[in-house]
């Protein structure tokens, strides 16, 4: 498995969330403080315009027109930077005192700007416009200050908002590496194994946090199968000796009977091949045993150079003649004199190209030409080719082939357990080698695939060819 | 000759003992490791005749322990393991033969024929001579009635086999064993098939037939039968 990207990772992706949570929230947060700020603020300069007015109409009460004009006034002065605007009215909507030159017509609070006022300012105001005996008193706050601060405080959340953002990421990368780096050693345990190291194991760190929980989990499923393979590796002895035994004794009265009756007597001839029939239980027996032994064996196959050549050469002056009585020509092509060595167990890879060619010769017709090719590959990695021009496997039957008892319609006429090519992928994949079956157009063609070097840790180099 | 059977089941324990003592033999019966070790070293068996799983002590470690006591006395397995990596173990252990269970008496017999007049270590005869037929391994040339006959590769080495053992059975599975080196039956007649080839070769125009078949058991090189 290769080991995740660190913004694949989980704790990336967590850090991230919890970085655009945080950072949204905030900005909510931004939005209500602006608003009850907001609100606020405008709650106030209410207040404070409803009390300056108050103070204004108190003045009208106490000295009439003047007094509210003289008091207006000073208040108008005081705030020569048109802070505050404060106008009267006549009733002929005439400004009468004050500091402006217009105002527009309007009554109670409304938001104005200063242009509405004939001023050359920036900020805004709230004004409130009340009749006082038919004169108009005209008063606003610039809400500047308040308005400063609400956008300083909005920049300031918003700002932090972002700020988040990196912070929040930096900080799941680094325990997201972290992380990662945990994950790809549990892994690499892992591997080691599915690899045939049933010792190893995954570290457990002693955090006590959901990672070891998880570790010791998987370790106790390790310990589960270590056990099972044990017992499975067992079992085979286990069966061969409890079924082979009555099977045997099944075989010996069988053959005993048929020496007793004797050559001339009819039933010995039964009792023979009764026997025989027993015998046959006991070879596919052994042929299971053999297939399962080797899909779950669990440690490398004896790693020895093995020259491909050198076998097939062997096995092409075997069985060359048994496929010339069935007018059919085998072959070997090879650059001579070149061996081609692969790491593994010369007995298995030995059967597995025996089962090949002996697949070639049963099941196409005379007259079929097979060929055994040995290449080399630019990764220097070897390949073993059995290709004939026969009627080929249809493309549906290709991918059936390699399962156990499994056999191609058409071959069901022709003797054979159906485990020959089980056997085949089996040895294949002990030996870390890739197989598969192609369209030779016409006939059938094999590729077994070698790794370039010695899948798992290969004798020295030094050693005897074999 | 003096047989030594180590066998826990009583069945096939009788059965070879009834078959050895037909052709002669005398068997003494033992059903567990430790006494087979002890009978072992006595060393007055011609061969013994021992199952692997064995109570008491196994049969590979029973082995192991007399041939580290450097007794010689020649040992086939006989048993229901039968895969590549146990006869290999088997035979590692210090076996001179394999043979696995169930078997026809035949094919045991046949073994036990071979291991016993297995020549002593002596130099090996670069030329092998029976009857009128010759074989002269040095330059790999056989010779029939002084003609020269052209052997493939296989052909030299099965009849090379044959007649290092020639007057005893050799079955196929030992000839598969020997001349192949397959621990495994394969699915096609490549016994029979280069059999028939070296019959055409060496017989067919040679009147006298040297190279015979013995019905259900196997094939023998003989000149005077």
């Amino acid at each position: 498995m290769r080991p995740p990207k660190i913004w694949n990772s989980t704790p990336f992706k967590i850090a991230i969330l919890n970085a655009a949570s945080s950072s949204l929230l905030v900005l909510l947060t931004a939005l209500i403080i602006y608003h009850n700020f907001h609100q606020l603020s405008r709650a106030r300069i209410k207040q404070l315009l409803s009390d300056e007015y108050s103070v204004l109409t108190q003045r009208y009460a106490a000295d009439g027109l003047d007094g509210l004009k003289r008091e207006l006034n000073n208040a108008a002065r005081a705030y020569s930077d048109e802070h505050r605007v404060y106008a009267v009215l006549s009733p002929a909507d005439k400004i009468i005192a004050g500091n402006i030159s217009t105002t527009p017509e309007f009554d109670g609070y409304k938001d104005l700007t200063p242009a509405q006022f004939g001023l050359k300012k920036t900020h805004r105001y709230i004004a409130l416009s009340r009749r006082v005996d038919g004169y108009r008193v005209i008063i606003a706050f610039e809400t500047d200050i308040f308005d400063r601060t609400s956008a300083m405080l909005s920049t300031t959340l918003v700002w932090a908002s972002i700020a988040i953002i990196p912070l929040a990421i930096l900080i799941g990368g680094i325990i997201g590496s972290a992380t990662a780096a945990r994950l790809r050693r549990m892994t690499a345990q892992i591997d080691r194994f599915a690899e045939g190291d049933t010792a190893a194991r995954i570290d457990i760190t002693g955090s006590h946090d959901d990672i070891d929980a998880l570790a010791i989990q998987i370790n106790e499923k390790l310990d589960r199968i270590e056990r099972l393979m044990a017992a499975f590796r067992s079992i085979g002895a286990d069966i061969a000796h409890d079924l082979k035994t009555p099977l045997s004794h099944l075989y010996l009265d069988l053959q005993s009977f048929a020496e007793e009756n004797g050559a001339d007597n009819p039933y010995s001839a039964k009792l023979s091949e009764a026997a025989e029939q027993t015998q046959s239980i006991v070879a596919l027996f052994d042929s299971i045993l053999n297939l399962a032994r080797i899909e779950n064996s669990p440690e490398a196959p004896p790693s020895e150079p093995v020259d491909l050549v050198t076998i097939c050469k062997s096995l092409i002056e075997t069985y060359e003649p048994i496929a010339s009585d069935k007018e059919q020509s085998l072959k070997l092509v090879t650059k001579p004199a070149e061996p081609h060595v692969v790491f593994g167990d010369r007995r298995l890879l030995t059967q597995m190209i025996v089962n090949l060619i002996e697949n070639a010769i049963r099941h196409t017709p005379q007259g079929v030409s097979i060929e055994v090719r040995i290449e080399r590959q630019p990764n220097n990695s070897e390949t073993l080719i059995v290709e004939d021009n026969g009627p080929g496997v249809a493309p549906g039957d290709r991918d059936n082939i390699f399962e156990r008892f499994y056999r191609a319609e058409k071959s069901r006429t022709t003797p054979g357990s159906g485990l020959g090519m089980a056997l085949v992928k089996a040895i294949a994949d002990h030996h870390s080698a890739k197989i598969s079956l192609n369209d030779a157009a016409p006939g059938l063609v094999v590729t077994v695939n070698f790794p370039a070097r010695s899948p798992r840790k290969a004798g020295p180099t030094s050693h005897r060819i074999v | 000759m003096k047989i030594l059977i180590v066998e826990d089941d009583e069945k096939t324990a009788a059965y070879v003992k009834r078959g050895m003592e037909e052709i002669g033999a005398v068997c003494d019966v033992i059903n567990d490791g430790r006494n087979a070790v002890a009978a072992a070293l006595r060393g007055d068996y011609d061969i013994a005749i021992v199952d692997r799983m064995l109570p008491g002590l196994d049969g590979i470690s029973a082995v192991k322990a007399v041939r580290a006591s450097g007794e010689k006395t020649p040992v086939l397995f006989l048993s229901a393991l039968n895969a590549v990596d146990d006869r290999v173990e088997g035979l590692q252990a210090g076996a001179d033969d394999y043979l696995a269970k169930p078997f026809a008496f035949s094919e045991l017999k046949a073994r036990i024929d071979a291991l016993l007049r297995r020549p002593p270590t002596r130099p090996q005869p670069t030329t092998l001579k029976v009857g009128d037929l010759e074989l002269d391994l040095l330059m790999r040339r056989a010779l029939r009635a002084g003609k020269t006959i052209n052997l493939q590769n296989k052909e030299f080495l099965l009849l090379e086999v044959l007649m290092r053992n020639a007057g005893r059975i050799m079955t196929k599975t030992m000839l598969l064993e020997k001349v192949w080196d397959f621990n495994f039956d394969p699915q096609t007649s490549v016994v029979e098939t280069h059999i028939s080839r070296l019959r055409a070769k060496i017989d067919k125009d040679f009147g006298r037939q040297i190279l015979h078949t013995v019905r259900g058991v196997g094939y023998k090189i003989d000149a005077s039968s």
